[in-house]
């Protein structure tokens, strides 16, 4: 450093100097820091080699408490009981570590199972990591081990908070479970703070709001002795419990709506019309989240997922059905918008309905007679639609199904909703490599085909309808608190899409709805109430072509052959408060299966208005 | 220096050891989460190596006049992003550090400590009046410190803040300060510092608490120095051997494989290994410093100081912290500890610093 040049040393007098003296700082600060380490890993080794050898000083984990999920009065659904938890610190067990587990195993008369596997195999990656043998001990196992507790060295017992679902079966599927974290959801990162073991939501609610729910868990650290005793607490952290949810979802409601279902497969959704809040949401066969809370076993899991009934199949978002005579809403809509249709210019209807000769019949043999739009909503009239669907075609068909907010998801804040399918002759094209044939809008026109929608649409299309065409997303979280009262989400319902539908067109169906309930001569009789005018449509959805059993009666027909009932509503027709749509898998027609259990989830709900002076345009969590 | 497949000459010497301190670096990364094998840190730093190796070719090759005339502009434009990201994070509540663009998330507090060495040494090239300086001759670039320090330690990253002064102390003392201003500094700093410890936040007071006390909270981070002293304490003279630290796989430390990476490689390397690296990184600085007879330049004395005794202060500091020496603020170990950012500013520097010996011309 000593040939620096003229110029510079001009510029910088004394910096050689300073050089001088920066070097030696430097060489002074790395010095002064070796001569630590020095006197940490040399002078003090044995110290601190005693300190880690013994491993003397433990972190002992505290699992927070998963955030409470509530219904919108305050009803617990998810909450955690405490449940005792035997696991094993590998690095203090006894030398032979599989015997010691089969000894435990005996003395609590459980079998150790695939614990032993993962036990050697875990306390080879991580020795000084607890690992969790046997779950949920009742009050007998505990006494039995705490009397035997000191020819175990390394075990730990301690209560961990598993979750509970006070309901069991009722609205599994919007809640959701929890399960243990998958090396996937490890690696993707949206798990922040999570550990091999861990409980995550799995599904439903849990799945979608499990950052908030999960809480933060904390430890404490404790100084062992050389068997794994604590000897000594050296300080806490103490756990930050989840926050909790409250949903839109009314738990009377939700239990009525099942009850009416009972053991029908099939869904039904149940939604406020003024805020899109889900009221009631129900699939059915279901299943019990309880089971999850504790790790499932292979097997177990393997049943659930062969069952062929699909338990975990949320019907309501996921289930894909023709809609049938429901989606004549829409045929009218989209025949009104295209200006195909007067709807007061009558259409004669015999029966049946030639068009490039075949005949397309109505499900009313003897036919209809004159049909005007009203009458051909209101009795369902084929033949009606067909012709309207034919003179819109199925470009205008298509478009007004999807400016409905058909074809698409609802953005309901569920997983794995789906989009259901409005056919266009480019889909066609691009998935069958075939042209569209004008025959398929007729049955596209009637809801059948390949026209697929979702319970979770049907029932947002009918609330669309009552706002005279107005979409909003349907959603099931309302709010979320953390554990000291901060508000960390709340929803704002006022988000919304206009569908562009004319209001002189909302004056031409909605009346014709509130004739399919309440006209002598509608085909929904079974959902009429007294005082609290209904707007609604049936709908039977064809499984199969039904050639072999034309003119049987739907009891004489198997079962999984049988039609999809359908009926979907909303009232009070004047002011309307809620939207519900029941589909009822192999229920037949929708007037006999479908329209009865609408009747009296809308029934209870009146009731539950009337007395308790329920507003349905009151957000929940304020209680009733 | 020879040249070598026909590339100018490089500076084999700065290379090789920076490359051997980045590769213990990813081994130790490695070793550290070898229980998160899901993260793949080790591999994506490896990754940011390359990144980190194409940088410092691009500080080593860029004219040292653009360098000089540009640095004004990328201090301006890091000040931006500090001052936006301090704004949307008081905004959104959260804390502000990274910025995300596609899948990469850059950390632009670690661009801004070069940025400030090259804008000083500009600022003070441009100067006209002889030094010593007084109060009025250091003004204008102690403004310069302070507007990167207030939205940092808005951020709030406390360490990264303090750094930056600290950044600022070799160049001042460099260019020559009078006796007496330095005292005016110390003076006042004495005086403001109760002032801001009262308006920190509260975990970075206990930080402060903690260091002046340690038994005060043995879980929080007075207990993560304890459970990194045993684990360098216990590595003894020649260390447990790779993978196997006990303390490393309790995951007792937390971050350690970002701020406390030196805890791993004194259990597992003892103190062999702690010699090795830090001895590494000495040698380094020296024969950073020593490039400094090849600038013609103040503004190359400057950035060569700057440059090198900013990666020496924050070597020293950061294991400070780790041993217990320092309370502990939040800055990785240049070269080991795991971070992209980091690693490319660093190198970034290393080529800019190796680029004055490149071509002795006048810039």
């Amino acid at each position: 450093m000593s040939s620096i040049s003229k110029s510079v040393r001009e510029q910088l007098p004394l910096m050689e100097k300073k050089l001088a003296v920066t070097v030696g700082l430097v060489v002074l600060g790395f010095l002064f820091l070796l001569g630590d380490f020095w006197r940490l890993q040399v002078l003090l080794y044995g110290k601190y080699l005693n300190l880690s050898d013994n491993n003397r000083i433990r972190l002992v984990e505290m699992l927070a408490t998963r955030g409470i999920i509530r219904d919108r009065n305050g009803t617990i659904l998810a909450d955690s009981t405490p449940n005792y938890q035997l696991s094993v610190m590998p690095v203090d067990m006894n030398p032979d570590r599989k015997a010691e587990i089969i000894k435990l195993g005996s003395l609590l008369g459980r079998d150790p199972g695939d614990v032993l596997d993962r036990l050697l195999t875990e306390a080879r990656r991580a020795p000084y990591r607890a690992i969790i043998i046997f779950e949920n001990l009742d009050y007998r196992e505990v006494a039995l081990f705490e009397t035997r507790r000191d020819s175990f060295p390394g075990t730990i017992l301690k209560p961990v908070p598993r979750r509970f679902y006070p309901y069991g079966s009722t609205a599994s599927h919007l809640l959701g479970y929890i399960g243990e974290i998958s090396s996937a959801q490890l690696a993707s990162g949206k798990y922040q703070g999570a550990r091999r073991e861990d409980m995550v939501g799995k599904f439903g609610l849990e799945k979608v709001y499990d950052r908030y729910l999960r809480g933060r868990d904390g430890g404490r650290q404790v100084e062992v002795d050389a068997r794994g005793r604590e000897i000594n607490v050296l300080g806490i952290t103490a756990p930050v419990p989840g926050a909790d949810l409250t949903t839109t979802i009314d738990i009377r409601l939700q239990k009525e709506l099942e009850d009416a279902i009972g053991d029908n497969h099939g869904a039904g959704v149940l939604l406020n019309i003024r805020t899109g809040e889900v009221l009631a949401m129900v699939s059915r066969p279901g299943f019990d989240p309880n089971e999850f809370s504790l790790r499932l076993t292979r097997q177990r899991w393997e049943e659930i997922l062969k069952d062929p009934n699909h338990p975990l199949q949320t019907r309501a978002i996921r289930g894909v059905y023709p809609p049938g005579s429901t989606f004549k809403v829409v045929t009218a809509v989209a025949a009104l918008m295209t200006g195909t249709l007067d709807p007061d210019k009558d259409v004669t209807c015999k029966g049946g309905f030639y068009y490039g000769g075949r005949l397309y019949h109505d499900w009313k043999r003897g036919g209809h007679g004159n049909v005007n739009l009203y009458k051909g909503i209101v009795e369902s009239c084929d033949v009606y639609f067909y012709q309207a669907g034919e003179k819109t075609g199925i470009e205008g068909l298509s478009k007004w199904a999807f400016a409905l907010g058909l074809g698409r998801k609802t953005g309901i804040d569920l997983p794995g909703e789906s989009a259901g399918l409005i056919p266009t002759p480019q889909w066609k094209r691009s998935v069958h490599d075939v042209p569209w044939f004008p025959g398929e809008t007729l049955s596209a026109s009637i809801g059948q085909g390949y026209v697929l929608v979702t319970p979770i649409q049907m029932a947002n299309l009918f609330a669309t309808i009552a706002r005279r065409g107005i979409i909003k997303a349907p959603y099931l979280a309302e709010v979320i608190v953390s554990a000291d009262g901060e508000e960390l989400y709340r929803k704002d319902p006022s988000a919304s899409l206009n569908s562009k539908v004319s209001p002189d067109v909302w004056d031409r169906i909605i009346p014709a709805l509130v004739g399919a309930v309440n006209d002598p001569k509608g085909t929904a009789h079974a959902a009429r109430i007294p005082g609290f005018t209904v707007a609604g449509k049936t709908g039977t959805a064809q499984v199969v072509r039904l050639k072999d059993w034309e003119g049987k009666k739907p009891e004489e027909i198997p079962l999984e052959l049988r039609d999809h009932g359908w009926f979907a509503a909303f009232a009070p027709a004047e002011d309307p408060e809620v939207a519900v749509a029941v589909v009822v898998e192999h229920g037949g027609h929708g007037s006999s299966s479908a329209a009865p259990i609408v009747g009296r989830i809308l029934r209870k709900y009146r009731e539950i208005m009337v007395k308790s002076g329920y507003d349905a345009a009151k957000p929940p969590g304020e209680g009733t | 220096m020879k040249r070598f497949f026909g590339l100018p000459d490089v500076d084999w010497v700065m290379l090789a050891s920076a490359l051997i301190l980045s590769f213990i670096g990813i081994m130790i990364i490695r070793s550290a989460t070898v229980n998160n094998p899901s993260e793949g840190y080790y591999l994506k730093q490896a990754y940011w190596l390359a990144v980190a190796v194409a940088a410092y070719f691009v500080g080593y090759f860029i004219d040292r006049r653009h360098l000089r005339r540009s640095a004004y502009l990328l201090y301006g434009a890091v000040f931006a992003v500090l001052t936006t990201l301090a704004v949307v994070g008081k905004i959104s509540g959260g804390v502000q550090r990274w910025i995300h663009i596609g899948g990469l998330t850059i950390q632009p507090s670690e661009i801004a400590k070069l940025a400030l060495v090259l804008a000083l040494a500009r600022y003070f090239h441009k100067q006209k009046q002889s030094p010593p300086y007084g109060l009025d001759g250091i003004a204008v670039p102690m403004a310069m410190v302070a507007a990167y320090v207030i939205p940092v330690a808005l951020q709030p990253d406390l360490g990264t803040a303090i750094f930056f002064i600290l950044l600022a102390i070799p160049i001042f003392l460099m260019v020559g300060i009078k006796r007496w201003t330095i005292l005016f500094m110390t003076g006042s700093a004495a005086l403001v510092a109760p002032f801001l410890f009262f308006t920190m936040k509260g975990y970075q007071q206990e930080r402060i608490l903690n260091f002046l006390n340690p038994e005060r909270d043995p879980l929080g981070s007075g207990y993560h120095i304890v459970q990194s002293k045993i684990a360098i304490g216990s590595g003894g003279f020649f260390g447990k051997g790779y993978l196997q630290g006990t303390q490393s796989q309790l995951r007792f430390i937390p971050e350690q494989h970002t701020d406390f990476i030196v805890s791993v490689l004194g259990e597992e390397f003892g103190f062999v290994g702690i010699v090795l690296v830090l001895g590494l990184m000495l040698f380094l600085t020296l024969w950073m410093l020593s490039h400094v007879e090849a600038t013609r330049t103040r503004f190359g004395v400057l950035t060569v100081v700057g440059i090198s005794c900013g990666l020496a202060m924050q070597e020293v500091i950061n294991i400070a912290m780790a041993i217990g020496i320092l309370p502990v603020v939040g800055l990785p170990l240049p070269f080991l500890s795991y971070g992209g950012s980091s690693l490319v500013s660093v190198w970034l520097g290393l080529g800019i610093v190796a680029g004055f010996r490149r071509r002795k011309t006048w810039p």
